[in-house]
């Protein structure tokens, strides 16, 4: 395995650059944050999000870099809702993300501190915002799962539309449709 | 159709669209009456349900899950114990910053001459490794080096490429030399006349905006070291500061040896030199007023070249004159107002194979100096020179190469070579973090400006690794 001496002052120089490591890095400063929110709400619960976020950036530092890092977000997506949906499965705890079934996020913050917090920022939302939240909320799961994906983790149309398996006309009449009954609602 | 149901406008508002198919909506946007109360509503409809996802808490994993991710994954690779008496870009500062006697300096040397001897071995063992990673790498799927037109608006011409014995210098110098009994004087032959006696009021110093320059028409302020050896300490600080999302304070940050921490894409020397220099001159970004130097020195790819073992090239110092008719004053970015290398006491150090060296130097052009009409002919059209001094492998000559940069009219810095770009964004950045006085009126906006188009072959990533660090940085800013 790859040595590395602590603090020397040589590694400036001429130096040898893993491409897999500069990607996990990168990939982990960006994303590590979206994709577990997102690992939350498939699975609706923090412990076995982290496990499959640990496993998406395992799996990726397998890979060869040439061949994911121009679609990286939409990869890590995909492998990482591939993750969720395994867990499910394999703990036969599968529920299909039908269109009456709603998740309960506050549920799944396991911290306290958190949880006062959230309760904090809630308290301070005006009606609207929390209109809006609950509305978000109670979307039909392939309309929450897209506007999450667009809104939060900001990937786009055509990314979208790989990790969820979807055309990207398909992606652009979602956002559409729930852009606008959001938007109706709120006036 | 009412344009409110075309889902064109909704990926028009989200950026969704190429340039063709938003003229369209843009059109059709112009022909409706109330598009621009249709367009702000939109548009805070948007930013409110990405604040209310905001609201989730920012789940992640656990300190042990990432730690077991990065534990296999160093970015660098190179093996082998580093030698003790390397000095770094901020250790020079540091231990040449106060005036030693000659005497001092001598001792010190001659402590250290064992130390030479071990770490010119231990760096020995790390160049091998090097080669054999690099070799290593080609099975990686790297590219080759495709090299590049240069993009230098300034001729730079070798004048001189062996002052070794004679030739000027100094002999007790040279004999010094040879019996490493202490760092030789800086032969002191000044080419563009001798300086001013130093004025004990002013201290060789030029103000600007209530900045301080150092006037190269004083004595002690001609010549500027710049070390050739820096350490990467301070991209490491900014790297594992910026994995957690936080940022690291400004004064343990080094921005010299930042700059250098950057792999940039400099020309290799022609067969037979040891360096090759590159430069050029731009508008400074951040101040009209001032022009930035930007010099590149990439060291020859000695082994390869000649088959042979590995061969450092030592007592290697890199120093620039300044041309006072052209520079009313400079500043070395990143280097402490008062702790500038001295040229006669400064370290020799040595540099690897395939090593590059970057300087960037704010200037202060001279007023209604003759921009029009350089001529490679004539020293005074020079606007700086660059002096390596090394002693040759081969056969343990002393040599000096020195190239000078023709005076020309500074591009402006949106022409510039994408690695002074790049180079100038990471000194924006680092000055910008703080732990400087004054820091430039350099912004982040700037600093990614001059960074995006900026990346180059980006082999390795480094760069756009970087660029989402300023985004990054200015984002932690403007919260706090």
């Amino acid at each position: 395995m790859k040595e590395i001496k602590e603090n020397n002052p040589m590694s400036a120089s001429p130096r040898v650059i893993d491409p897999s490591a500069v990607l996990l890095r990168r990939a982990l400063s960006e994303f590590e944050v979206p994709l577990t929110r997102y690992a939350v709400s498939i699975l609706g619960d923090i412990e076995r999000s982290r496990d499959a976020v640990q496993d998406t950036f395992i799996k990726l530092y397998a890979q060869e870099p040439k061949s994911v890092e121009d679609k990286l977000k939409a990869w890590i997506f995909t492998v990482c809702r591939n993750r969720c949906y395994d867990i499910l499965k394999k703990e036969k705890r599968m529920k299909r993300l039908e269109d009456d079934k709603v998740h309960a996020l506050a549920s799944t913050i396991d911290d306290p501190a958190q949880l006062m917090a959230r309760a904090e920022d809630r308290a301070k939302l005006n009606s609207d915002l929390r209109k809006l939240l609950s509305m978000i909320d109670e979307l039909p799961g392939r309309q929450r799962e897209v506007m999450r994906l667009k809104f939060q983790a900001d990937l786009s149309y055509k990314e979208i539309g790989e990790a969820l398996g979807i055309t990207t006309g398909n992606v652009g009449f979602i956002v559409h449709s729930t852009f606008k009954k959001l938007r109706e609602a709120m006036s | 159709m009412n344009i409110e149901d075309d889902p064109k406008l909704t990926a028009y508002i989200l950026d969704e669209l190429d340039c063709d198919e938003a003229l369209v909506i843009k059109k059709k946007l112009s022909e409706s009456e109330d598009s621009n109360a249709l367009m702000r509503k939109a548009k805070e409809c948007e930013s409110m349900i990405r604040e209310a996802y905001d609201m989730e808490p920012a789940h992640r994993m656990t300190s042990q899950q990432r730690e077991g991710i990065l534990k296999d994954s160093e970015i660098v690779a190179v093996t082998g114990a580093a030698p003790d008496k390397m000095l770094s870009f901020s250790d020079g500062m540091k231990s040449f910053g106060k005036e030693q006697t000659e005497a001092e300096v001598i001792n010190v040397w001659r402590k250290s001459v064992p130390l030479l001897v071990s770490f010119s071995a231990a760096a020995l063992v790390i160049g091998m490794a090097v080669v054999l990673l690099k070799y290593a790498q080609i099975g990686h799927g790297f590219k080759s080096k495709i090299a590049q037109e240069p993009l230098d608006p300034f001729s730079v011409t070798v004048l001189d490429s062996n002052a070794g014995e004679g030739a000027g210098r100094d002999k007790l110098s040279w004999v010094q030399r040879q019996m490493e009994v202490g760092p030789v004087k800086f032969p002191v032959i000044y080419r563009y006349g001798q300086p001013k006696p130093l004025n004990e009021i002013s201290k060789g110093l030029v103000f600007l905006d209530g900045e301080s320059f150092r006037n190269p028409a004083m004595e002690g302020q001609r010549w500027s070291v710049f070390p050739s050896n820096v350490s990467s300490k301070s991209y490491d600080l900014l790297r594992e500061f910026m994995l957690v999302g936080d940022i690291p304070d400004g004064k343990n940050i080094h921005v010299g040896s930042l700059i250098n921490a950057f792999e940039y894409d400099y020309e290799y020397p022609n067969s037979g030199e040891n360096f090759a220099v590159n430069a050029e001159v731009a508008n400074c970004p951040w101040d009209s007023e001032r022009w930035l130097i930007h010099i590149g020195v990439r060291v020859a790819d000695i082994n390869k070249n000649k088959g042979k073992d590995i061969q450092l090239l030592r007592e290697v110092r890199m120093a620039i004159e300044f041309n006072p008719d052209r520079v009313a004053g400079y500043r070395l970015i990143g280097e402490d107002n008062d702790k500038k290398l001295n040229v006669n006491n400064s370290p020799d150090q040595i540099v690897l194979e395939g090593q590059t060296v970057t300087a960037l130097y704010e200037v202060v052009p001279m007023e209604g100096a003759d921009f029009s009409e350089p001529s490679t002919q004539n020293v005074n059209s020079e606007l700086v020179s660059v002096r390596i001094d090394y002693t040759d492998p081969e056969n343990e000559d002393s040599r000096s190469l020195i190239s000078s940069i023709s005076n020309k009219r500074a591009v402006a810095w949106e022409e510039a070579s994408e690695d002074m770009r790049f180079a100038a964004s990471v000194a924006g950045y680092g000055l910008l973090l703080g732990g400087h006085e004054k820091g430039p009126s350099a912004t982040y906006d700037l600093v990614l400006q001059l960074a995006k188009d900026a990346l180059g072959e980006d082999k390795n990533g480094q760069r756009s690794e970087f660029i989402d660090w300023i985004k990054k940085t200015k984002k932690i800013k403007q919260k706090r």
